[in-house]
């Protein structure tokens, strides 16, 4: 960590570009109504108001699957997109390593060790960190593809005829329709704690650093300080 | 009885006219959702085709799986057990008993190699070399075994046979199994449920002498006409789901209005099988039109699916952490936990952030006082 007295951030770097900072809000938007419909599909804790038991007057359930679906397929959609510009954006756009490679623990335990506050360090990372790196890894490239594939293994529970029906390969693997329908529920979980995290590293770092990590994600800049 | 007879010869002198009969067909097509030309397929199959040799295991199970057969509606598709199949060994249905019934099992088996069909109802016990379930003097395991390797096909019946039902329940204290995880080389018809409702055992049986071949199976080995569908995908309360209108306890108004079961446990949205297509007692009713939610009995796991939790839960435990935690509760907990852990990491920040500034101001002014 460095002086802060004796910073001068005044060099900026163009991070996140356009199209990524438009993926992440879309992906955050998705995120929250994904999971509002989701809470409400598994457990309908909420319910109308009315009590004449007219079922053609309400359609709460089938609203809420809409648009899980309908979130669902932007989620996905701009997934795809997200995994196209890792390849064509900015070196800021990708991973430059990985989990079965050396280097990345290298490099993660040092953060982690910062993060721990058992050693200062040195680095700056302007894109992902190492520990964020792993943290993506695990929720958005593996976590998300998870609750994609499952997710359309249940849809395609719906339409036994239909496109999304190729997915029950998804229920050899992973088990019974339930256990699917559990697992893409306690997925979903995780993503919620991981969310929590990502906001609080988030916070902590636009204080601490004071790079300008909050509002990279809506400039699209970061601050490169020296001393 | 001669094993060469037909059954259509076996139901005129059983005095059945040909109208019954041509009815019992119809059904047996409009069921397997074939087109109504195969209609006239399974009344010639029936005519001209030699009956199937067919040996019935009873391993171990409850025999729900024949009871629910013996008592279909149909009287003629009651009839099919008795006389479509040229049924040579069952336990329960055979008047032969001790070594004559043995005897009879091991003729059909050396008179029809390859060609007669076994049928397995119950799951096996594996642990301690499989001596919890015993026929003759032999285990469940030998018999299947043996008996399987000269089979020409093999439909396991019910949720014991095609997934190891209540048996193999956690903890499984006999090591049950299902028929698929012993044998792996002869092609299996899974007949999930427990029981499965009669009419889709007469139309496997129907199909397999009218086609000579399986019905066509789905990834998981089940005919797809009978196992195709979820219960909630033809549920009579399907519409009070998608409106959201719940019963929330069994004596509550939505229970007298008939509404969805879903909160109370129903296991329809999960659970392949026929029963509010087809319905019980030749079309009377299902649980769900009864008033109770579907548990889900021709599904692989159905038992621990709530683990620990009563049936009437709808969300389970945590998969694989068998402590009988809800995956809400689950959830909310991992959630907390990021929450309460950025905050301390928070304060610890701001703490060493504070020290740090402290000594490094320190040296500084070391440095000035020095300079
Ligand atoms: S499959 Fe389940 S149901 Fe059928 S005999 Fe066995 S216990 Fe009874
Ligand atoms: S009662 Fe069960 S199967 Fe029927 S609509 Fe409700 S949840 Fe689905």
């Amino acid at each position: 960590m460095k002086d802060m007295n004796n910073l001068t951030c005044m060099k900026t770097v163009y991070v996140w570009e356009l199209p990524v900072r438009i993926y992440h809000w879309i992906n955050a938007l998705c995120i929250v109504l994904l999971m509002a419909t989701g809470l409400y599909i598994g457990s309908p804790v909420l319910r109308p108001t009315v009590v004449t038991g007219d079922a053609a007057t309400v359609f709460w359930m089938g609203r809420a699957f809409m648009w899980h679906m309908a979130a669902g397929y932007i989620f996905v959609a701009v997934y795809l997109f997200r995994l196209y510009w890792a390849f064509v954006g900015n070196e800021y756009a990708r991973s430059h390593h990985w989990p079965w490679q050396k280097e990345f623990w290298l490099e993660f335990f040092d953060v982690l060790l910062s993060y721990l506050f058992l050693k200062h360090h040195k680095e700056e990372h302007l894109g992902h960190n190492p520990v964020a790196n792993l943290a993506y890894f695990g929720f958005i490239m593996v976590g998300s593809v998870f609750m994609a594939i499952s997710g359309f293994a249940m849809y395609g529970e719906l339409h036994p005829n239909g496109f999304f029906s190729s997915f029950s390969w998804v229920f050899n693997i992973f088990g019974p329709s339930f256990t699917v329908h559990m697992l893409h529920r306690m997925m979903a979980w995780g993503i919620v704690a991981f969310v929590v995290v990502h906001l609080y590293l988030s916070l902590r770092h636009d204080m601490f650093a004071r790079n300008g990590t909050l509002s990279s994600m809506v400039s699209g800049y970061k601050f490169h300080c020296e001393e | 009885m001669p094993t060469e007879d037909t059954f259509y010869g076996h139901l005129q002198r059983r005095g059945v006219n040909r109208r019954d009969f041509l009815k019992f067909c119809t059904v047996m097509a409009a069921s397997l959702g074939l087109g109504s030309g195969a209609t006239n397929q399974i009344a010639e199959a029936l005519e001209t085709k030699k009956r199937l040799p067919v040996i019935w295991r009873h391993l171990q199970e409850c025999t729900c799986c024949t009871e629910s057969f013996i008592r279909t509606q149909h009287p003629i598709a009651a009839d099919i057990i008795l006389n479509m199949i040229s049924l040579d060994y069952d336990e329960t249905l055979m008047a032969a008993a001790g070594h004559h019934a043995e005897a009879a099992a091991q003729k059909v088996m050396e008179e029809n190699k390859g060609n007669y069909i076994l049928a397995i109802e119950g799951s096996i016990p594996t642990k301690d070399d499989g001596i919890y379930c015993v026929l003759a003097g032999r285990t469940a395991v030998d018999i299947l075994k043996e008996e399987a390797k000269n089979a020409k096909a093999i439909i396991a019946w019910g949720s014991c046979a095609t997934v190891g039902c209540v048996q193999s329940a956690n903890p499984n204290p006999t090591g049950a199994v299902a028929v698929q995880d012993i044998i792996k080389d002869k092609p299996i018809i899974n007949v999930p449920g427990c029981p499965p409702i009669a009419e889709v055992m007469a139309g496997v049986i129907t199909h397999l002498l009218t086609f000579e071949r399986l019905p066509e199976l789905d990834s998981q080995g089940r005919p797809k006409a009978f196992y195709g569908h979820r219960i909630h995908d033809k549920c009579n309360r399907r519409a009070y789901f998608d409106a959201g209108l719940f019963v929330e306890s069994f004596d509550d108004q939505g229970a007298k209005e008939g509404w969805c079961l879903y909160k109370v446990g129903c296991k329809g949205p999960n659970t392949y099988n026929s029963c509010s297509n087809l319905e019980w007692n030749g079309g009377l009713s299902y649980p769900i039109k009864s008033g109770h939610p579907c548990i889900g009995c021709s599904e692989k796991g159905f038992w621990d699916n709530t683990g620990g939790q009563s049936l009437y839960t709808h969300l389970s435990d945590v998969p694989g952490l068998k402590i009988g935690m809800n995956v809400d509760t689950f959830g909310a907990a991992a959630v907390g936990a990021a929450v309460a852990g950025a905050a301390v990491h928070a304060g610890l920040s701001a703490v060493t952030k504070k020290a740090h500034d402290k000594a490094e101001a320190g040296k500084s002014n070391k440095n000035s006082m020095g300079g």
